[in-house]
């Protein structure tokens, strides 16, 4: 017996609807960053992914779910090197339809992290990479996470965040979506991971990533203006920098266990 | 895409040295224990690397500013 109801959440129009372009689905921004990130556009790339999945010590064929995949390096590489059964699901069909011309054989799916179609305790371990602070609802997306873990399994995230204190902050929208329009302070992001069923269990800050990707995108295109004008205008291009100047971001890596 | 690292006119330097025209090499760079790579004038004998007042004031500077956290 099928409950109707209860599928048709996963295809809300409005659950998958963006009002405002997404940065990282955009072509120029890919092509401006990608030669620094490769595949994962993130600060630390797949490296950190390996750092953490090292250090959950989760057996071969565990299984992990990446939330906001993309194009699926993160899935690719936690099956290869790890063995797990990594499956990855992302909102974006542009950035998993770039999976397809890989021609990679992943499990990647579309859906929402906020309404995860998975059933409940499935998982051993999820991992949301730089995914976080793009969420609407992040910590309907952190209940979520919790649903669909096991008792005492991981979850992963690394992102960007705020150093500003939050009344420093100006409450303005971004020309486009991305990490940093969603950057929460560290205190925020932990209560809303200790109040969704888990013991966070370590909080390291990752900046010297994001300083390293900054810089190599310098090296890259000779300035960050450069880097900046390569994927949009004036406008946008001093909203950016005016709202990076506002929030300080800084980078993290946050491991947690499902209580 | 990308800016050209090496301009034409930064090859036209020879190393002092060794007498051998400059040519444009990936270089391994290494400021506050973070390492980058990018291409850069190099003399081919003895590996000196040239690094023009433009780059130092410009792409150099705001690498500094950066891993400074300013």
């Amino acid at each position: 017996m099928v409950k109707w109801q209860r599928l048709s959440r996963f295809w809300r129009t409005n659950s998958l609807a963006v009002s405002i372009p997404n940065l990282f689905e955009s072509p120029q921004f890919r092509a401006a960053i990608g030669p620094v990130t490769g595949q994962a556009i993130r600060p630390g790339g797949i490296s950190l992914t390996m750092e953490a999945a090292g250090r959950c010590c989760l057996p071969e064929n565990a299984r992990v779910l990446d939330i906001g995949c993309g194009a699926g390096a993160t899935a690719a590489c936690l099956r290869s090197k790890f063995k797990f059964n990594a499956i990855g699901i992302d909102r974006s069909a542009l950035l998993l339809a770039d999976a397809l011309k890989q021609e990679q054989m992943l499990p990647l799916i579309r859906g929402d992290a906020v309404h995860l179609p998975f059933a409940g305790s499935c998982m051993d371990g999820v991992f949301m990479e730089c995914v976080m602070s793009l969420i609407p609802e992040p910590s309907n997306a952190a209940s979520e996470c919790c649903r669909v873990l096991k008792p005492g399994a991981w979850l992963i995230i690394s992102d960007i965040y705020a150093r500003n204190k939050p009344a420093n902050i100006k409450q303005e929208p971004f020309p486009m979506r991305s990490c940093l329009g969603g950057a929460m302070n560290r205190e925020k992001i932990e209560d809303m991971i200790n109040n969704s069923g888990f013991h966070c269990l370590a909080w390291e800050d990752r900046s010297d990533l994001l300083k390293q990707m900054a810089a190599q995108l310098v090296f890259e295109f000779g300035s960050m203006n450069a880097f900046w004008s390569a994927f949009c205008n004036g406008n946008t291009q001093y909203e950016f920098k005016e709202r990076i100047k506002d929030i300080r971001p800084g980078y993290y890596l946050l491991m947690a266990r499902k209580k | 895409m990308t800016n050209a690292h090496v301009q034409p006119e930064d090859l036209k330097w020879k190393c002092f040295q060794c007498s051998v025209n400059l040519i444009s090499k990936t270089v391994s760079l290494e400021y506050m224990n973070n390492r980058f790579s990018t291409e850069l004038p190099v003399c081919p004998d003895c590996g000196f690397v040239m690094i023009s007042e433009e780059v130092a004031l410009g792409k150099m500077a705001e690498v500094e500013q950066i891993l400074e956290d300013k």
